[in-house]
């Protein structure tokens, strides 16, 4: 290049030193952005690189379930690769007078025999402890203990003092230091107290009373030259791994033979005894069950026999009492008959009697008119019959006797007439008389005649009469005995009959009383049955209680028991198979999420500034073609001097190149130390153990982008300058044609164009008149408005994992786990469930599992989640469609997916995945999708996991909302579980979320960073197009002027196309936003952590603001510039 | 009676520690209704002048009235609305806007005045009715010279100001410019100021100021007019 031409290159630079210095600002801020960002992640893991190898930080710490003996140190140190080992004590203490906060207590490193000191320590404040009583405590925002303080510790162990740890409680603090160990604000996890760990801190290895060694740090010999968190690291520390296994399982052995056999023969011996006792127990339970059922089946059938019994003795009751009741009636009748019969036989006997007594009456008076003519006194009479009704044989017979003798009398006087007769005859036949007229004769023979008729009456009475009344006499009797009899038979009838009735009367009040009897019996047989029945049954109830709270007591004995050798023959376990952890640096609190953050970082950069670099490129680019295109006349002056078009080309790629090469080494000069160290600063929060950054160019992403700056300009001035140079110089000196004017599309679409004001058309067409002009400002602002919108989008995401995950998906308070599954310990059950302080409790199991589907598998970070109730579960664990909302299909018919995980294994719902759980393998069919940000979920029902896997889930961790109306002391909840019997740990989701958060917060400041350099580039942008628009059109803008075009409306007229380009610019940068930010959100996003797919609308509103703000800033600065712009110009030649 | 007042009126540049006279004293009157010509070669301050009189530039010292209001007193913003209403402007190189159209440039110009000539009869009476549709690609020299005319005159200004209005032009295109010039100032009694480096032009004009070096070499009034066309150059 000739000198004239080196001097008219810096005065073109000086000319259009505005341009120049808005290339070199866009190109500074691109190329600084872009390698600043890439620098970060280097820088930052410069310094852990530094600071682990400094420190010598461990490479493993291995932890014994049963500590270490010398051997196994011994072992370890012999093993292959292992360079040094340290073996150390640690405890984790409670802090007294601190509500459970948890100490993690290690002993002050030391160098064990020929090894090398492994994670020295730095103090910050004081000194190292000396005495067995003096403390050092790790810096941290944890300032309770000063030097000078005293530290006194509790065990987490109810009523058990510390002796056995420590030789004293109470320690004095003396420095403060640093570990390696402890990176960040995190102190890891602890399954005492609060379940966290609030603090480290170091005392002498003296002071432990620890007979055997609790932890031992190994450093691996080729680890030493690896940088941490390389791929090169991790492979070679996961083979020492292997052969630091190798060994541990021979010292496992080892151990297992000296100690372990009797201990396990003593706890199979209790277990017989356990079994045989429980067989027994079980035996005798069953025979008294036996026993009671027997005699409850007894009990039925002799109460169904009595019932039988009863039941006869009812019908036979019933029956009697119908026969009596007919033998009455039968009586009854019989009796009416038998009285109508004596009855008649009475009136029959009366008749006969009164006949008889008529007879008699009749017989006497004829007898009386018989023996009254026989001369038979009646007093006579009377007084032989007496009061007798009639005279018996003897009676005539002493009346016949009465005759006789009367006749006797009569004959005697017969005789005596006779004599007297026969004398008067005599006398008479004497006197001849005749007698007959002898009175006395006829007297006396009247007389004699008359007498001996009486006595041949009497003589014939005394013949015949006699008997014919004694015959008669005899008929009476007989007749009278006849009746006599029957009255007799009558009487004996009547007799008879009340004879007959009173006995029937007897009989039936007997039979009556026999059947009261039975019907008494009846009744006090069916009371007594019932009786029977109720204390019997009673008896047996009792007896089946007895036996039941026997059972119930036996069983509770048992599990007592059965926990109790569980736990013996856990705790035997965990002996008998020590298990040794090989923890690695990854189990260093704060040492993984270092990498995590630091990659963050770095996925950024690979997206973020490229894209960033690319508005950058672009919008130079443009910048320098306009240029070139102005300088027009200068070309076509230097060709038509004679310049070679190389060197003119030259000149121009000089101009590019030494704007972009300034701009860039500026650029690298500021991005380089300021993004990385203010990244490093905010990270800085989180990791206040690490020293300062140490800045590390990230070599080759600066080549990159200053080479792709560099080509990109280079080639932009070559190109155009070469497309000049096509033309002859006198083209060239000639003026550009003016662009023609057109019309644009929207002048055919009349009714439109119509309607539009003046200056909107002119505005119309002169947006669409510079095609490249639109599309430069128009893609410039949409990069710069992406670049904003993924910022602000990014800042939101991830504000949204924290957000979603813990406020609408997982909306537990506690998680509280239990140490076995909770069967084996339904006290801790009822109480969880039962707690007052929880809105809802949930029963699950959570295991880590591997997930595959087809050649895709995911294993980190990804749980199954198996809820004991879906509907406890559901309470508390939101599953739902990101888009829809709506509730996830959890069920029988298949597990739910959650989405990053899906999305990772390219599944839908309706596809199979297998998943395997501890080595069990189940394929099954996703049933549905659900939303969720952090770690991959497949979530089943205990139904379909029994079937899947082909056994009950075993539950074991609780998750608990609390009650909102309550105050929740997270401490008190926290140390009372704790202290609960079976309990693991708990945790609370406040914690995860202010981990998260304080992560986050610091990604903020990435946020921010790339907040400001979007905001930086989209004002450059704007400036330098606004100005590239206001250097072209200088001519217009004085012409309006000399117009008379007021300031404001020159501005206005030049605005409006600024204005709405502008806004179409927000407009492709809102769409372009969104895809910039979904490309960077799965760039940025760590396998199992979905960032927030919702773009808010303050994104765009923000986004979009920003940039008018700078459009409007631009603008104003602008309008100086326009207010600057002389009319004179107006009048100058067209150049 | 003068429309147009210079009173002694002087600019000066500073640029570092020199000082340059672009114009140095001067004074003259324009009548209204009349044509002037200001005459001077390159540099001899007659841009300056223009600028001062159409309100682009103030002077340093002086006074310029301009319809009796003195101009050089005014405010920037008062010197905007001067331009707006008082004044017409035809440029040398026509500075129409590419992107508008004959008809739509002119009204780039009536849309800011009170009282504007129709944008159409504007084009009209510069005879190009026909071409009011075209963009000034698809016009010649002479035709877009006519548009800023239009423009200028569509205003109805007081004062029409002309910068080398030939310049770009060949002469047959220039006579008819010219022409159109002396004709709106004849038939409508538009005042016109027109500067120019040919002299040969002077003859049309009714007043006629030479400049040199930042001072009127002479001012003469041209009692007898003569019309372009009986103008030779």
């Amino acid at each position: 290049m000739s000198k004239m031409l080196v001097k008219n290159f810096f005065r073109d630079i000086k000319k259009t030193r505005a341009r120049f210095i808005s290339i070199m600002l866009i190109i500074m801020l691109g190329v600084g952005f872009l390698v600043g960002i890439n620098s970060t992640a280097p820088s930052m893991y410069a310094v852990v690189d530094e600071y682990y190898k400094d420190s010598n930080l461990m490479d493993f710490r291995l932890i014994s379930t049963v500590g270490f003996t010398q051997e196994d140190v011994q072992a370890l140190e012999d093993t292959e690769g292992v360079e040094d080992v340290m073996p150390s004590y640690f405890a984790d203490v409670l802090l007294s007078g601190e509500s459970d906060k948890v100490a993690r207590v290690y002993a002050v490193p030391q160098a064990y025999g020929d090894s090398q000191l492994i994670n020295s320590i730095t103090v910050v404040e004081g000194r190292l402890p000396e005495k067995d009583n003096e403390i050092v405590v790790g810096q941290s925002d944890f300032s309770d203990y000063p030097v000078g303080s005293v530290v006194k510790f509790e065990s987490p162990v109810k009523d058990k003092d510390l002796s056995s740890t420590f030789v004293t409680s109470e320690f004095t603090v003396v420095g403060i230091v640093t570990s390696p160990m402890y990176i960040s604000f995190e102190r890891g996890v602890t399954n005492v107290g609060s379940g966290k760990v609030s603090a480290y801190m170091m005392i002498p290895a003296s002071s432990f009373t620890i007979e055997r060694y609790t932890e031992v740090y190994v450093t691996g010999t080729e680890l030493d030259s690896l940088a941490p968190y390389s791929a090169e690291y991790e492979n070679a520390r996961d083979e020492l791994g292997l052969r630091l296994e190798l060994t541990g399982e021979k010292r496992k052995f080892a151990f297992s033979e000296e100690e372990i056999d009797s201990a396990q023969a003593s706890i199979d011996e209790a277990k017989l005894s356990f079994e045989n006792k429980k067989q027994k127990a079980e035996q005798e339970i069953e025979d008294a069950q036996n026993q009671i059922d027997e005699g409850r089946a007894r009990l039925q059938s002799e109460t169904a026999k009595a019932e039988k019994d009863l039941q006869d003795a009812k019908v036979q009751i019933e029956s009697g009492r119908k026969e009596l009741a007919d033998k009455k009636s039968q009586y009854i009748t019989e009796t009416a008959k038998a009285e109508q019969e004596i009855a008649q036989g009475e009136a029959e006997v009366e008749k006969a009697e009164a006949e008889i007594a008529d007879a008699k009456a009749q017989m006497k008076e004829e007898i009386y008119s018989q023996v009254s003519a026989l001369g038979i006194t009646r007093e006579q009479f009377d007084y032989i019959y007496g009061d007798r009704e009639m005279l018996s044989v003897s009676d005539v017979n002493r009346l016949s006797e009465l005759v006789r003798l009367y006749k006797g009398s009569v004959d005697a006087r017969i005789l005596g007439l006779r004599t007297i007769i026969r004398e008067i005859e005599a006398v008479c036949s004497l006197s001849g008389t005749d007698p007959t007229t002898v009175e006395e004769y006829t007297s006396s023979v009247n007389r004699l005649d008359e007498l001996t008729a009486e006595s041949a009456k009497l003589e014939e009475f005394l013949t015949t009469g006699k008997t014919e009344l004694i015959n008669a006499v005899e008929v009476l009797i007989d007749a009278d005995a006849e009746v006599a009899s029957s009255r007799q038979k009558l009487e004996d009838a009547k007799a008879e009959l009340a004879q007959g009735k009173v006995t029937a009367q007897q009989e039936f009040e007997k039979a009556e009383q026999q059947l009261a009897q039975a019907e008494k019996d009846y009744n006090e047989g069916v009371a007594k049955l019932e009786k029977t029945k109720v204390d019997t049954t009673l008896q047996l109830d009792n007896a089946q209680k007895e036996l039941d709270s026997k059972k119930k007591e036996a069983e509770r004995e048992f599990s007592k028991a059965e926990k109790e050798l569980r736990k013996a023959q856990k705790e035997l376990d965990s002996l008998a198979n020590p298990i040794w952890y090989y923890n690695t640096r990854d189990d260093n609190p704060g040492y993984s999420s270092y990498e995590d953050n630091v990659e963050r970082i770095n996925a950024v950069g690979k997206v973020f500034p490229v894209f960033f670099m690319l508005v950058a490129v672009l919008v130079c680019v443009t910048t320098l073609s306009r240029l070139v295109e102005e300088q027009r006349a200068d070309i076509g002056a230097l060709t038509t001097l004679g310049y070679k078009k190389k060197d003119i080309i030259l000149k121009y790629i000089a101009y590019a190149l030494s704007a972009t090469l300034i701009g860039s080494v500026v650029g690298i000069a500021l991005g380089v130390p300021v993004i990385p160290t203010v990244i490093y600063n905010a990270y800085r929060i989180l990791y206040s153990s690490l020293p300062s950054l140490i800045l590390r160019l990230n070599l080759g992403s600066a080549v990159v982008a200053i080479l792709v700056a560099m080509a990109c300009t280079s080639a932009v001035a070559f190109f155009t300058c070469n497309a000049l140079l096509k033309h002859k110089p006198a083209t060239l000196l000639r003026p550009k044609a003016p662009k023609a004017g057109k019309r644009i599309f929207l002048e055919r679409i009349g009714f439109v164009w119509s309607r539009m004001s003046f200056f909107a058309k002119v505005t119309a067409r002169n947006i669409f008149r510079y095609k490249a002009r639109f599309f430069m400002t128009v893609i410039g602002v949409a990069g710069c408005t992406a670049l904003i919108v993924s910022a602000f989008g990014l800042y939101s995401s991830i504000n949204d994992v924290m957000d979603k995950q813990f406020g609408e998906i997982f909306t537990y308070d506690v998680i509280i786990a239990a140490d076995d599954s909770v069967e084996y310990n339904k006290e801790l059950k009822e109480k969880v469930f039962a707690d007052s302080r929880f809105e809802h409790t949930a029963l699950c199991r959570q295991t880590l599992i591997t997930v595959k589907c087809g050649d895709k598998e995911v294993s980190s970070d990804t749980y199954l989640a198996v809820p004991e109730s879906i509907k406890d579960y559901t309470q508390i664990v939101n599953l739902r469609d990101r888009k829809t909302g709506e509730k996830a299909n959890f069920g029988n018919s298949g597990v739910v997916v959650s989405e990053k995980l899906a999305k990772n294994l390219g599944v839908k719902s309706g596809d199979k995945i297998t998943v395997e759980e501890n080595g069990v393998e189940a394929e099954l069919t996703v049933s549905d999708i659900c939303e969720n940000y952090m770690y991959g979920y497949v979530f089943i029902s205990p139904e379909l996991y029994a079937q899947a896997f082909s056994v009950q889930a075993e539950f074991d961790l609780f998750m608990c909302t609390a009650k909102e109306s309550v105050p929740f002391d997270e401490d008190k909840v926290g140390s009372e579980y704790l202290d609960t019997e079976g309990v693991l740990g708990v945790s609370f989701i406040s914690g995860s979320i202010k981990s998260f958060d304080d992560m986050i917060s610091s990604l903020n400041y990435v946020v921010l960073v790339m907040i400001i350099s979007a905001a930086a580039l989209a004002f450059v942008v704007l400036y330098n197009l606004t100005n590239i628009n206001i250097a072209e059109r200088k001519r217009e803008i004085s012409t309006l002027k000399v117009l008379g075009f007021k300031n404001s409306e020159t501005s206005a007229y030049i605005y409006r196309e600024n204005i709405l380009l502008t806004l179409f610019g927000v407009a492709a940068g809102l769409v372009l936003g969104v895809w910039l930010l979904g490309y960077i959100i799965t760039t940025v996003e760590l396998d199992m952590v979905m960032f927030g797919r919702d773009i808010h609308a303050f994104t765009f509103v923000l986004s979009a603001l920003m940039t008018a703000l700078f459009a409007s800033l631009v603008n104003v600065i602008m309008h100086l510039r326009l207010k600057k712009i002389d009319m004179v110009e107006s009048l100058k030649s067209v150049e | 009676m003068s429309l147009v007042e210079f009173r002694d009126v002087k600019k000066y540049y500073t640029m570092g520690e020199v000082t340059i006279k672009a114009v140095d004293g001067i004074s003259f009157d324009i009548d209204e209704g009349s044509f002037t010509v200001v005459v001077g070669s390159s540099g001899a301050g007659k841009t300056t002048v223009l600028n001062i009189l159409g309100g682009m530039d103030t002077c340093t010292e002086g006074q310029v009235l301009v319809g009796g209001r003195d101009v050089s007193s005014l405010s920037d913003k008062e010197l905007v609305m001067f331009r707006r209403y008082d004044i017409g402007f035809v440029f040398q190189f026509y500075n129409l806007i590419q992107n508008l159209t004959a008809k739509e440039n002119v009204e780039l110009a009536t849309q800011i005045c009170r009282n504007p000539m129709d944008a159409s009869e504007a084009l009209k009476s510069v005879e190009l009715e026909d071409r009011m549709d075209n963009f000034p690609s698809q016009l010649s020299g002479g035709e877009q010279q006519r548009v800023s005319i239009a423009r200028a005159l569509a205003k109805r200004p007081k004062l029409l100001l002309c910068d080398e209005p030939t310049g770009a032009l060949d002469d047959n295109t220039g006579r008819t410019i010219l022409k159109l010039l002396q004709r709106k100032c004849r038939e409508d009694g538009i005042t016109v100021v027109l500067i120019t480096h040919n002299s040969a032009i002077t003859p049309m004009a009714d007043r006629v100021i030479r400049m040199g070096s930042g001072r009127i070499v002479s001012n003469t009034v041209n009692e007898n007019p003569l019309s372009v066309d009986e103008i030779e150059w």
